[in-house]
Order: C-alpha cells, then structure tokens, then sequence
C-alpha cells in the first residue's frame, strides 16, 4: 500500500514538473514573441508541442509565429544565397519546410540548390539528419542578432516614440563635417529583428542557372570596381554581425559620386554613424539630447506585430501610379514638414544632402514613429503596413536639395499585391 | 397502359444509369481511399485536403468496411479479406486503361492493410505511382517487399507514438507486432539486396510538432484533416520528386545505425 502511494506520489510529481517545464517553455515562447523574435519564439512553442503534444496554447503559439519565422529563415537563406553560403542557404530552406512543409519557394530553391550545389546541399541534408540543423541555425541566428546602441530602442515599446517626443535632433542641422560617403545609410527601424527582405518572385532564387565565369558560385556580389564601403580602414567601427539582407544590392546611379552600397537595404538597429562616433548632429551649443527615460514598456498585443518597414531602390520607383502624392519641405515654407496619408501614415522630412543627393525621412504610423530612414536616394521604396494591415510603399519620387523639399508618394506595394478581401 | 408505356423506357433508362455509375471512371490522376474500419469516414476531408494541396486528379473512396462495426473490420482486414482483390482488379483495370497516368493509393489506419493486401495480389507488370499509408494499422513487423514492388514511386507511412487507438489494439488481422501506425515500418531480416533496394521507396513521416499547426496533433483520428493533407501528404502525392525533408527507411537506418 506504502508503495503504490508513494508510486502515485512519484507520477504526480513527474507529472507536475512536466506541466510546469511545459508552462515555462510557454513562457519564454511568449516572452521572444512579445520582444519580435518569432523564429525564436516558435522553436520554444514547438518545445513544449513536443512535450505536450495536445497543447492547445502550444499550437496557438506555433501558428501565431510561423509565418514570421518562416519568414525569418527565408531571410537567412536569402543573405546566405547572395553570399554565396549554399550550405547555410540550402540549411535555412530546410528550416522553412520544417515549419511550412508545402512552401513552394523553399521546395523551389532546395530542388535547385540540390541539382546546382549538391555537396553543400548534401551537408545542410546531414545536419538534418543528424538533428544538428536547428541546433545550429538558431546558434547562427544568435550570433546575427542586432548590436544594440544608444540610439537604438531596446524594445518595439521603446522604439514607438510618439511623434510630439521625437528626439530634438531629428530636425538639427546636419554636423558641419561631411558625411563619410563610405559609411552604410542608417536606418533605425523599431522592431528590427527579422531580416529585411525582398519577397519579388524570384528572390528565392538560390543560384542563377548560368553563373558568370569570373564567379561561377557567387553572382549577385557587387562588382569589384565598385568600392566596398564595410571595409573602409580609415575608420575603425564595431563589425556588426550579419545581417540578413534583400536579394538584391541597391543598383547605383552612374553619373554620381561613389555612393553608400547599402542604400536599398534595411540593416535593422544598425550602428548608427552617430552612436559610433560618438558625436551627434546637433549644432555646437546646443543643449544635448535627454536620454530616454527607462519607462513602463509599451507592448503590442500579441497578433498584431508588423513587419519592419524596409528600404528597396527601383530605379522606375518614382514614375508609377500613387494613390496620394506630397511635396514636403524643411526649409520652404510652403510646403509642410509631414505627409500625411491614409491608413494612419505619414512621412516628415529631416534632411537633405546635395551631394550625394539623398534625404532622411522619418516614417510615422498612427503618430508613433515606426522608422528613421537616412540617406536615402531619389525611387527609394520604403514598405511599410498601415493601420488596416495592408502592406504599402513610400516612394521618394524627387529630391529637391537647396530648400530641402522633397515629393514622396504613396501606393500599394508591388510586391505583395493587394490583401484579398 | 400508358403508365406502363412510360414507365418500362424510364426503369431502363433509370437501370442502365445505376449500371454506369456502379462503373466507376477510368481516368487519371487519381487518388484512391480507403477509410478505416468501423462507420467513420476521412474521405470528405482528404479529398478537401487533396484538391487545396494541388492534387488535380479525381479521389474515389473505395469501400471496404461491412455494417459490423470497427473490430470485425479490424479482426477481419487481412489478405484473405473480399475486397482486396476487388481492388487489386480495380486498380489493375485502371493501369491498363491508362499505363503512364498518375494513380495514387491512400489507405487510412485498417484500411492500409486491406490497401497492402491489394498490391500484394496485383499482376506482376502492374504498378502504381504512390502510395500513403495513414496511422497505418498493419504490422510494423510486415514484410512489405511484395507490396513495394508494385510501387513506382514511394510509398509514405505515417506514425505518432501518440496514437490514443492503436496501442489498445492488435495489429490488423492479427499479426505479430505492434502496429505500424504507432512504431514505424521495422526493415525485414534477412535483407536481400532487392530487399534493400524496394525499400528505398518506403519513406517514413513520423508526427512533428509542427504538424499540430495543420491539424494533426499525433491522434488516430486526427491524421485525416484537410490541412495536414493538404500542406504534407499533397505536395508528396503530385509529385515524383522528394520531399527534401524526406528520408526512406534504408537512409535513416543508414544514418543512425539502427
């Protein structure tokens, strides 16, 4: 009798701790998705899935996050295609069908990286096999998280700054020396921990099907003549660790001045040139910006994260049909400061700079600021999702740089079409 | 007389329509169910699961089940069972009436071991494109080498230590071992080399969590939802490429050692 109770006792105990190991998997699941990180999040809800195979909140969870973190490895696989990294790449797409079995770009990319690339996609197949390829991918995925900086917002909360309380330098003059031309354009999105990424038909394409023959294996690298500004020695910066990027490197104009390579692209909470010099735009003498106050954080409720706004240079961006277009200014007063459009947007201009001709805009979504972008050039497209959940592009249509007026116009993104009813 | 002058050409009419339909249609690609035992029937959401997932050809439900209920059918869905052969005819006559059309076999949970039994007792020139077992209940111990001979493509078999029925029952028709459906299809001894050989087309899709999101929570039932059919059994069956997630039996013993 002493034995079957304590029996019993034993199985309640074991029962117990599982339920509780369960919940706090749930726990930080929910913790990660709160704090953007769905790819993360969703691997936890799959852990307790796991354990608990009949787990409803499990599965919710699952569910709520595995389109944004198959969105996340598609990122990675895109960034490790265009480096030319056929086993992270071919790893990545692996991941995406673990989530999404019938996802027919990664079926498409895996089929052709496994015809084109069939050692490096044999090794992502044995990291499979051998139960490694989470393991590693998510070690990867640590290692690419963003570096946080001063002026990068720790949190999505942080970043939603209302537009009234939007740090006084966003308007100051721009610092008396000249930009560094070397230096990657900054772009301070909130809740900038998946990839930017470029979602056009092919992006998913792992390898052309005729390589160029000076680089047989990587053809999306910039070309050599152009300069490579990540690796300018003159000025020692923190290497920020990888950062998924678009399939496509922003094209350059021909006639202008070597511009910044990253143009087109989103590097989510990248160092920015202020933090890292340490010095900020503000004119001499001006009274030095308040640190944010560590504040009750702001959090989204569950369901409604959106995506981070993210930057594509087109160069026919400018001539298509908008539904709404604006002309604002800095310096004319004819001309107010913010575009405002529907769906809860606007774009307030910051600056220009003549050469190279580019613009720093701040995007604004019910108020809150959602995006800083800088240096942005002329068919520059930032994608954004308004209030109604529709995803929507900002094109600067034209830079007008002596009084700092540019027209930016709005109109639903190519790229995804128009939501179905 | 005038009731019988119209009634004699409407019976005949009416008789030579039942007779065709009783003939079922003999074009490809097509998909072939057969339900488990008892009185539930998964058709309705496989075939919903089919057609969303991209299947463009028409899925038959064949029947096998008799009025008894779900152990008779269990107890009795072996090779000596009826309609094995009557499905080993159907499917022979469809071959013949289209040899490179895409004809596809899924069995769900006995319904497997009739389907097994019926490509066991196929002609030897005949063969079908792929094959699905769900939560199968045939023996893991059954020696599927007859039956993989009659398979062009590959033949998936699904199992969730999970099931909530087939640990409390015998596998179909009595046979040794535990079902297939809760354990996985176990490699037969000794292995010839052609034994090796047909069961590189035996692919097992043990459960997932991430399956949980399309429905299948590693349940009996469970297994027959339209999602799960959909994002997983679909894009298997339209197709004779493989699944890059896919490995067959061989592999994984192969790779683990087993």
């Amino acid at each position: 009798m002493a034995s079957e109770v304590t029996r019993t006792a034993m199985a309640l105990t074991v029962c117990a701790a599982a339920l509780a190991g369960c919940s706090e998997q749930k726990a930080a699941a929910r913790k990660l998705e709160v704090s953007g990180q769905p790819h993360l999040a969703f691997d936890r809800y799959r852990g307790a899935v796991e354990a608990h195979h009949n787990d409803g909140g499990a599965i919710e969870g699952m569910r709520r996050t595995a389109g944004p973190a198959v969105e996340y490895w598609r990122g990675l696989a895109l960034t490790a295609t265009e480096d030319g990294d056929w086993t992270r790449a071919a790893k990545c797409h692996l991941k995406v069908l673990q989530i999404r079995p019938d996802d027919p770009r990664s079926l498409l990319a895996l089929r052709k990286l496994e015809r084109q690339h069939a050692d490096e996609a044999d090794a992502a197949h044995a990291a499979l096999d051998a139960g490694t390829l989470s393991h590693e991918l998510l070690a990867f995925a640590k290692s690419a998280e963003p570096v946080s900086t001063p002026e990068a917002p720790s949190t999505p909360a942080d970043a939603n700054e209302a537009l009234p309380d939007e740090p006084a330098d966003a308007n100051a003059p721009p610092s008396p020396t000249a930009p560094d031309a070397n230096e990657p354009l900054t772009v301070e999105p909130v809740e900038a921990t998946r990839p930017a990424r470029d979602e056009s038909s092919d992006a998913n394409e792992p390898a052309p099907v005729k390589p160029a023959p000076d680089q047989p294996d990587k053809p999306d690298k910039p070309k050599p003549d152009k300069p490579k500004p990540d690796k300018t020695p003159a000025k020692p910066k923190p290497k920020p660790t990888p950062q998924p990027r678009p399939t496509k490197p922003a094209p350059r104009r021909p006639a202008e001045a070597p511009r910044k390579p990253a143009t087109a692209l989103v590097q989510p909470m990248e160092v920015t040139r202020v933090a890292r010099s340490g010095q900020t735009h503000r004119a001499a003498g001006a009274p030095a910006p308040k640190p944010s106050q560590p504040g009750p954080k702001r959090v989204r409720p569950l369901g409604q994260a959106r995506p981070d706004p993210s930057v594509r240079w087109d160069p026919g961006a400018g001539k298509g049909d908008f539904l709404k277009r604006a002309r604002i200014s800095h310096d004319d007063d004819q001309y107010p400061e913010i575009a405002v459009f529907e769906g809860g947007l606007s774009v307030k201009i910051n600056d220009t700079d003549g050469k190279p001709l580019d613009a720093d805009v701040s995007v604004y979504l019910g108020g809150k600021r959602i995006g800083k972008f800088r240096d942005l050039p002329p068919d520059s497209a930032i994608e954004v999702v308004d209030s109604a959940g529709r995803r929507r592009e900002i094109v600067l249509i034209h830079i007008h740089d002596p009084d700092e007026t540019i027209t930016v116009g709005l109109r639903d993104s190519p790229l995804y079409g128009k939501p179905k009813p | 007389m005038n009731v019988r002058r119209t009634a004699v050409p409407f019976l005949g009419f009416a008789a030579l329509a039942v007779l065709a339909g009783c003939e079922p249609p003999m074009t490809t690609p097509r998909a072939i169910f057969l339900d488990g035992a008892g009185w539930y029937s998964g058709d309705g959401p496989v075939r919903a699961g089919l057609r969303a997932g991209g299947f463009d050809g028409a899925v038959d439900r064949f029947g096998w089940q008799s009025l008894l209920g779900p152990l008779h059918d269990h107890l009795t869905a072996t090779r000596s069972h009826p309609d094995t052969a009557r499905l080993a005819d159907r499917v022979a006559k469809l071959r013949a009436a289209n040899p490179t059309g895409r004809i596809v076999l899924i069995g769900y949970s006995a319904g497997s071991s009739i389907l097994v039994s019926a490509l066991e007792k196929l002609p030897e020139d005949v063969q079908v494109d792929h094959v699905v077992l769900l939560a199968p209940s045939v023996s893991s111990r059954h020696d599927l080498t007859t039956a993989l001979r009659h398979v062009r493509g590959r033949l998936y078999a699904t199992s969730s230590p999970h099931d909530g029925l087939l640990p409390g029952v015998a596998a179909a028709g009595l046979e040794s071992g535990r079902p297939a459906g809760l354990v996985g299809f176990r490699l037969p001894e000794p292995m010839t080399r052609e034994t090796r050989k047909l069961y590189r087309k035996l692919v097992p899709l043990p459960w997932r969590p991430a399956y949980a999101m399309y429905g299948w929570d590693g349940g009996h039932m469970s297994i027959t939802r339209s999602d799960f059919i959909r994002v997983v059994i679909a894009p298997r069956i339209s197709t004779d490429q493989p699944h890059p997630l896919d490995r067959s039996l061989i592999g994984l013993e192969a790779t683990h050692g087993k």
